[in-house]
């Protein structure tokens, strides 16, 4: 199945600062951005953590307590995770846009 | 609209009025990212990372999904796709807006296209031959006009 990604242009610019705050650790994100972006384009990444109930959002740990907000074009509830969160599941999504990185830190 | 004015040192280094890091917010360490308004003007804005749930990340999100909808997006098919990408970000290089994906036609609307273009060209074409043949007639009936006068 052929997926893609749409980088929004806000989530560029979070992502230009990012690598400006982990100064030093730019290698690491790159690895970790890596491992999402290839998991969702492989397909084998298809389960995430509901990020906001009413616009179908999802999340993914980056580094640190920081977080990858997307939207997957395709997705159904899946129950919820250990921790209690509401997870979604985006098997049959082929395209997903890139919004925003977040921190979880309180 | 208060002004201050602040001057460029080595290394591009400008040193900002205490009141406008006051007013951003700023504390040592945070990132600021500068956005050209097309005008030949500069907007500084604080590029902090934002709470999850708070606000600010809802406006974020919105605008983010405004971007995509607008076109302003860069589409990645590969993970070497989405490095060259960042690689662009890092250099300060704007990033590529996508192009609109071609459109595909289908079995018959493809060829309803061939059968138009075959038929114009065949026009453009019998247009072609029958010129000369045109002008030599209208060529003759001229020289008989002024034979007869």
């Amino acid at each position: 199945m052929k997926r893609e990604l749409r980088s929004a242009g806000k989530f560029d610019r979070k992502l230009a600062s990012l690598f400006e705050a982990l100064e030093g650790r730019e290698k690491e994100l790159q690895a970790r951005l890596d491992e999402v972006v290839k998991g969702l384009l492989d397909g084998s990444i298809t389960r995430a953590p509901e990020h906001h109930p009413t616009d179908d959002t999802c999340c993914l740990p980056l580094v640190d307590h920081f977080t990858v907000v997307f939207r997957p074009n395709k997705s159904v509830p899946n129950g919820q995770d250990e921790a209690g969160r509401n997870i979604t599941n985006f098997a049959s999504a082929t395209l997903f846009d890139l919004l925003n990185i977040e921190e979880e830190r309180d | 609209m208060a002004r201050e004015y602040a001057r460029l040192r080595e290394r591009n280094q400008v040193t900002l009025p205490a009141s406008v890091v006051e007013q951003m917010g700023l504390n040592l360490g945070d990132i600021v990212e500068f956005s050209t308004n097309g005008n030949g003007g500069v907007q500084l804005h604080p590029a902090k990372i934002v709470k999850v749930g708070s606000a600010e990340a809802r406006q974020e999100e919105s605008a983010a999904k405004q971007d995509i909808q607008e076109g302003r997006y860069t589409l990645i098919r590969s993970v070497g796709d989405f490095r060259k990408h960042v690689e662009k970000l890092r250099k300060g290089e704007a990033p590529s807006v996508a192009e609109p994906e071609a459109e595909h036609l289908t079995e018959s609307q493809r060829h309803d296209v061939e059968a138009l273009v075959q038929t114009m060209l065949m026009k453009l074409l019998s247009s072609l031959v029958e010129t000369p043949r045109g002008s030599r007639k209208r060529h003759e009936e001229r020289a008989t006009q002024r034979r007869q006068v």
